[in-house]
């Protein structure tokens, strides 16, 4: 753990409240997102129980419930109730600007991952294939809202089309309780917002008591309110008066659990919307536009297709360009917050200083004996920096010009070479001047390597698989 | 508080007894290093009634949800003579079995067979009957039975015999014995959740490592008993068994060295000052008073036993109340493994922060070396906010 | 296998012949197992210049140094008289060919295939050869460090070469991901698998093959890590006369520092411990113990003496291991200073984290435990791979620096790490190997 993260959470221990790790917000809030919560019937992942769901937080949150979750009648008649909404909500966002790109994109807001996973990796992974042509098919909504799910949850870091909550809070604020307590939503909202006359271990605590935001509910709930309601809807049999009643209370006891968690899905998001927008926000945002649209036209056209396991080729490619995003949020992050930055600083992986002296006409010779402009930068550490030489930075403010670390002369002071970015006369205007407070990163801009696909698996990755029960 | 515990049994006096099996040794090995923890094992307290006592909140049942669908789903791969299961392990464990010949070794068979017989020595005759079913297995493989359900087997913690209920069904082919866990996990699109495999990967262990000794007693080797372990579980949503297979050879050795360092009892109690007691459990119908009087004495007689406050604690009956007394000491411990590593010897937030900030002097190498990393990094923070942070 | 007890190096010798007899039967897919120093980037070398008389043959390595050390192991073998091979460098637009070959008779560098047409061995690392066109096909090529280079990499050799002979060490650091990878664990062909363990999966007729003699590790080091480390076991191809260290200068003052060194001298091993305390990763006194040995290492004089003759041990032959790179820059400055305190060259120690000295060799490692000063043991420090590179460096001796308290450590330990079924399961355990190595390591405490 790097010493900025611990020195703030014994800062939350001791203030007894949450400390922001960062100055910027580093998520994309849309202006009317869908807030979604449930429950799935214990220890049966496939049999939803209820969702709550809403895009305002003033209005109250439509609400289905399964009265009988293992009947699958049941189960598709209350899906699509919430299959046809979402449909509706994300039709908004079909229009398109002049370079066919959707000018905004839907945002789905969930209390914490388990709930992202579930949608995403469960309801729409077993809906989304439904066909709707046989015994006893499914309404028509209920595969739609599969395949859309199924695109939430496959969603890349830096994405903002899917927000779970503890994780977008956990990224802005460190609090004073072990690391798996703050995947309790209303406990880690008691650290970072506390109600009046409590702090944040006694507001965690109470949100504690709250009801599971799920999607795993309360196993005492479960024995002592739900087993009796699916018991009296078995009771009720063909009656449709005693089936209403039942539904009603049942309702009603899920609105009672769930309704907490939706509201404090908006608490969550009125946490981070106080934060000013870090400046890449806008250019993740974009790109998650860009993904929704293409979604949205292979929907339309019909070729929303998902594997349920990937091909080696899928997964490689998977593979390599969640890296790449990973690093991306990383270094946009850093370069746009001082505060994160401020980590790498304290790590001793990036160097803050106030700048000495600039020596842009320095030249030096390069293996084959050529002459090479390499401007000099000469700072005076605020930390102590201890890479050795030969160490590769970046300006932070200018990740394009690439640094490298020359052997230090016991001055106290550090010396840093250009190697590109700022050594050609129309590149020369940025380095920095003497007196600017400045930071070298081991953030560059990323590169890009064209690579060949690999179109066809190879031999190396063939497996024979024998028929297996699996098929 | 009269009497001096001279033994485990005396330090738990009247509170209710939780005997050990699989899951619960495998438990008390996650906490290592625990004298609280491990004191509450080897006397065989039932932690879940503690936890609820002293922190005043019920611990959370099972959902009989949960329950229906496990055991739903174990009845049906067990139904008609084992026919699922033995498919699966001519499949996956590659064995060839013509004909099963099952034994079922539960309490209630047995009592069928041997009236009368009740408590402790149910599981002695269990226990024994098991090692005959065995000695048989490996001695007559085409003969014996080849299937046993609901074994019991002996395990030494502590050093005392722990009586093992295997949920295990175990094979015998060919003079190999086989172990097969039936879990109601599902194995979504080939994946199983890894925190419950990890589980059920270690409680198998515990199960093939008292196997392995029960055949050893017998006179055979221990690799008689396959490390090979089948797991089956529930394909997709569905009711279809599904079957994998590990080799937990890993997990065995490392439960073996790990049992083997488990404190002895003796050395236990030599930890516990004399007169330390729980208190018997209140009943049902008892008032505020009593249950309060009683979560009062059994906080006080946990007082004595040092917790270790980690990451892997929030598993434990005892977290609420452990975690309570870590934020009263303002403990590093409270913030999770990785904070307290990087506090190295200083255990106080307050005496953390004083180094940070030079409001107290280093008195050793390694508060020197927290007071400059801290202060370091306090000082990179309140850089970047100019000062406000 | 089953032959005759034999002589280490006819051994080695027969196990290489069976490997080209693999080969030479029209195996698809050969994996060799090499434990560290046995030899590996010898066979390479020499099944490429058997195999080119047949066709052209790529060998794919991982790193631009793993490819500039193969070139120049083909240029010393041709210097000894070993057949002359003409050698391709295929390298990215960026790459600038090292001083000390870029002149080479007989080696054409090029950023293109077409360059090197004429070539019998052509070296690239994977990520070079995942750029070219995969048009292109061999009957065979060579994959050095199997078990470093992660399954996704291999999909482009795959594509292009229809036979492989993989070679690695198994008991390395396993190639790993900056990204969650959970979505990629749990099923058979993960993209973050080992090469090896990929062809094992999907070619089950695979041949494997071990190596079974280390020229490196010496007697007293081999038995321990062929123990704690390797399933196969290898033995060391030297006696324990053949190796020594001898120092030319008593030490000036009896201490820990001295002991050390003198312990190793004698055994091959030492271990210093300094007091049970947790500490922050970067332990003062830790930097401080280790860089005393590195000076009295320097002050010694100390001559090598080995199956090639004796010479004086030069800085450069000396290593220092850590787990951390703040590790690495605190014990790179404090050597440094410590230069500019005695005039001592004690700075031109080779000083980095086990991921970078993977694959390297040198005289004296002087290790800085994984577990020293932690509170409680995690699994990357617990991680046997990384535990058994820093032990497995040395061809003389080996120095371990640590705080006490690493057997409460490994005893407090809970081993609940997540398991993810349908992975090829570890045979390997980092908890256990570090209870072997310290139950050796013990005896050897100065």
């Amino acid at each position: 753990m790097n010493a900025l993260r611990t020195h703030q959470a014994l800062q939350a221990a001791a203030e007894r409240r949450a400390v922001t790790t960062t100055t910027r917000r580093h998520v994309h809030l849309s202006s009317s997102p869908l807030v979604v919560v449930g429950y799935h019937l214990a220890g049966d992942p496939g049999a939803p129980l209820a969702l709550v769901w809403g895009t305002a937080r003033d209005e109250t949150p439509h609400c289905m419930v399964v009265p009988e979750p293992r009947n699958r009648a049941l189960r598709f008649e209350a899906l699509d109730e919430f299959a046809i909404d979402l449909l509706a909500y994300l039709s908004r966002f079909e229009v398109r600007d002049d370079g066919g790109t959707c000018v905004d994109a839907p945002q789905l807001v969930v209390p914490n991952a388990g709930t992202a996973e579930w949608l995403g990796g469960i309801v729409g992974r077993f809906t989304r294939n439904l066909r709707t042509d046989g015994d006893a098919p499914p309404p028509a909504s209920v595969p739609l809202a599969g395949k859309h799910l199924s695109f939430f949850g496959d969603l890349l870091p830096g994405s903002s089309l899917m927000i779970a909550a503890t994780d977008a809070l956990t990224l802005h604020w460190q609090t004073g309780q072990l690391p798996s307590e703050d995947l309790n939503l209303a406990a880690l909202l008691g650290w970072i917002d506390p109600p009046d006359g409590l702090d944040g271990p006694a507001a965690a605590r109470l949100g504690e008591q709250a009801p599971p935001a799920g999607p795993d509910s309360d196993p005492n709930w479960d024995a002592d309110v739900l087993a009796d309601l699916i018991r009296s809807w078995h009771v009720a049999g063909d009656d449709p008066a005693a089936q209403a009643a039942v539904r009603g209370e049942l309702e009603g006891e899920i609105r009672e659990q769930l309704v907490p968690a939706w509201m404090d899905c908006w608490r969550a998001l009125d946490q981070l919307v106080a934060l000013p927008a870090g400046d890449h926000v806008a250019g993740r945002w974009l790109s998650d536009r860009k993904v929704w649209t293409a979604h949205s036209a292979r929907m339309a056209e019909g070729r929303a297709f998902f594997r349920n396991i990937p091909t080696p080729v899928q997964a490689a490619g998977r593979l390599r360009f969640l890296e790449s995003r990973t690093q991306n949020l990383q270094r946009e992050m850093a370069w746009d917050d001082p505060l994160v930055m401020a980590a790498l600083v304290a790590s001793g992986e990036a160097l803050a200083g106030r700048v000495v002296a600039v020596d842009a006409d320095r030249q030096t010779f390069n293996a084959n004996g050529r002459r090479q402009r390499r401007p000099m930068i000469t700072l005076e550490p605020t930390l102590d920096f201890a890479r050795p030489a030969g160490t590769n930075l970046y300006l932070s403010r200018h990740p394009s010009v690439k640094l490298e670390v020359l052997p230090n002369d016991a001055s106290g002071l550090i010396r840093v070479e250009v190697l590109k970015g700022a050594n050609q006369t129309k590149t020369l205007g940025l380095l920095p001047t003497a007196g600017d407070e400045i930071v070298l990163s081991p953030y560059g801009r990323p590169e890009f390597y064209q690579r060949s696909t690999v179109q066809e698996i190879p031999w190396t990755h063939l497996q024979l698989v024998e028929d297996s029960e699996e098929s | 508080m009269t009497n001096t515990p001279v033994t485990l049994e005396g330090f738990r006096g009247e509170f209710p007894r939780q005997p050990l099996n699989a899951r619960r040794v495998a438990g008390a090995l996650e906490a290592p290093g625990c004298q609280r923890r491990t004191a509450l094992d080897a006397a065989g307290v039932n932690l879940d009634k503690l936890g609820s006592l002293i922190s005043g909140e019920p611990r959370d049942r099972q959902s009989p949800f949960a329950l229906t669908r496990g055991n739903q789903f174990e009845q049906q791969v067990v139904a008609n003579g084992m026919a699922e299961i033995v498919a699966l392990a001519r499949r996956h464990l590659d064995l060839a079995i013509p004909e099963v010949r099952q034994h079922d070794l539960s309490a209630a068979a047995v009592r069928e067979a041997y009236p009368g017989v009740t408590g402790a020595r149910m599981n002695e005759l269990r226990a024994r009957l098991t090692r005959q079913r065995t000695e048989e297995m490996l001695t007559d493989p085409a003969q014996a039975y080849n299937l046993i359900r609901h074994a019991m087997t002996r395990l030494d913690f502590g050093g005392e015999t722990v009586y093992l209920e295997q949920d295990v069904l175990a094979f015998a082919i060919d003079g190999r014995i086989h172990v097969v866990e039936i879990k109601s996990y599902p194995r979504i699109d080939g994946r199983a959740d890894p925190t419950k495999a990890s589980a059920t990967v270690r409680q198998t262990a515990v199960y093939v490592l008292s196997l392995q000794q029960l055949v050893v007693e017998i006179g055979a080797p221990p690799e008689v008993v396959k490390t090979t372990t089948m797991i089956v579980l529930p394909e997709n949503l569905s009711f279809r068994p599904t079957a994998v297979t590990i080799d937990i050879d890993m997990y065995v050795r490392r439960l073996a060295r790990q049992l083997a360092s488990v404190p002895r009892a003796a050395d236990i109690l030599d930890a516990i000052p004399a007169g330390t007691q729980l208190p018997a459990h209140p009943d049902n119908g008892a008032d505020n008073d009593e249950v309060g009087a009683a979560a009062t004495a059994a906080r006080e007689a946990l007082a004595v036993l040092p917790p270790r406050f980690t990451d892997g604690c929030v598993s434990c009956p005892l977290f609420h109340s452990c975690r309570d007394e870590a934020e009263r000491h303002g403990s590093i411990a409270r913030l999770g493994t990785a904070v307290a590593g990087a506090c190295g010897d200083v255990t106080s937030i307050a005496a953390a922060l004083d180094l940070a900030d030079g409001r107290r002097a280093p008195a050793s190498p390694s508060e020197a070396a927290v007071a400059a990393a801290l202060a370091r990094g306090a000082a990179a923070a309140r850089i970047a906010t100019g000062g406000l942070a | 296998m089953h032959a005759e007890p034999v002589t280490p190096a006819e051994a080695a010798a027969a196990t290489r012949e069976q490997i080209w007899g693999t080969l030479t039967a029209g195996a698809r897919s050969t994996l060799v197992d090499s434990p560290p120093g046995a030899g590996k980037s010898t066979l390479v070398r020499e099944i490429g210049r058997r195999a080119h008389r047949r066709a052209q043959v790529p060998i794919v390595v991982q790193t631009n140094d793993q490819a500039d050390d193969m070139i120049r192991g083909y240029v010393a073998d041709q210097r000894r008289g070993a057949a002359p091979v003409r050698l391709g460098r295929l390298h990215a637009g960026d790459y600038l060919p090292p001083a000390d070959i870029r002149t080479q008779q007989g080696l054409t560098f090029s950023k293109s295939l077409t360059d090197l047409h004429d070539c019998d061995v052509i070296v690239a690392p994977a990520a070079k050869w995942a750029t070219v066109d995969f048009d292109h096909s061999w009957p065979f090529a060579i994959v050095d460090e199997a078990y470093q280079m992660r399954s996704d990499a291999l999909l482009p050799i795959g594509a292009m070469m229809s036979s492989l002979l993989l070679v690695g060490d198994p008991g390395q650091l396993a190639p790993f991901t900056t990204a969650d990878d959970t979505r990629f664990r749990g099923r058979p062909l993960s993209p973050l698998e080992t090469a090896a363990a990929t062809i094992l999966t999907t070619q089950p007729e695979t041949v494997r093959l071990a190596l079974p003699v280390s020229w490196r590790l010496p007697s007293q080091a081999a038995d321990l890590i062929s123990d704690a480390f390797y399933e196969v076991p290898f033995t060391a191809g030297t006696q324990p006369h053949q190796r020594r260290l001898s120092r030319g200068i008593a030490s000036l003052h009896r201490g820990r520092a001295a002991d050390a060194v003198n312990t190793a001298a004698r055994r091959g091993w030492a271990y210093v411990e300094l007091d049970d305390v947790p500490m922050p990763p970067t332990d003062p006194d830790a930097v401080q113990a280790i860089v005393d040995v590195v000076e009295e290492l320097i002050s010694a004089d100390i001559a090598l003496e080995d199956e090639y003759g004796t010479r004086p041990l030069l800085p450069s032959d000396i290593a220092v291991g850590v787990t951390h790179r703040d590790q690495r820059d605190h014990v790179r400055t404090a050597l440094q200073v410590a230069r500019a305190r005695t005039g001592m060259p004690v700075d031109e120690v080779v000083v980095d984290t086990a991921n970078v000295l993977q694959g390297r060799e040198f005289q004296i490692v002087v290790v800085w435990h994984p577990l020293s000063g932690r509170r409680d043991a995690s699994q990357f420090h617990l991680d046997a791979g990384r535990l058994c590179v820093l032990l497995s460096r040395h061809r003389q001796a080996c120095i371990v620096v640590s705080r006490g308290g690493i057997r409460d450590q490994l005893a407090g330990h809970s081993p609940t790490e997540p398991v993810w079924l349908g992975e090829s399961a570890p045979t390997l355990d980092g908890w256990h190997a570090h209870l072997a190595v310290l139950d050796h390591l013990t005896d050897h405490a100065v």
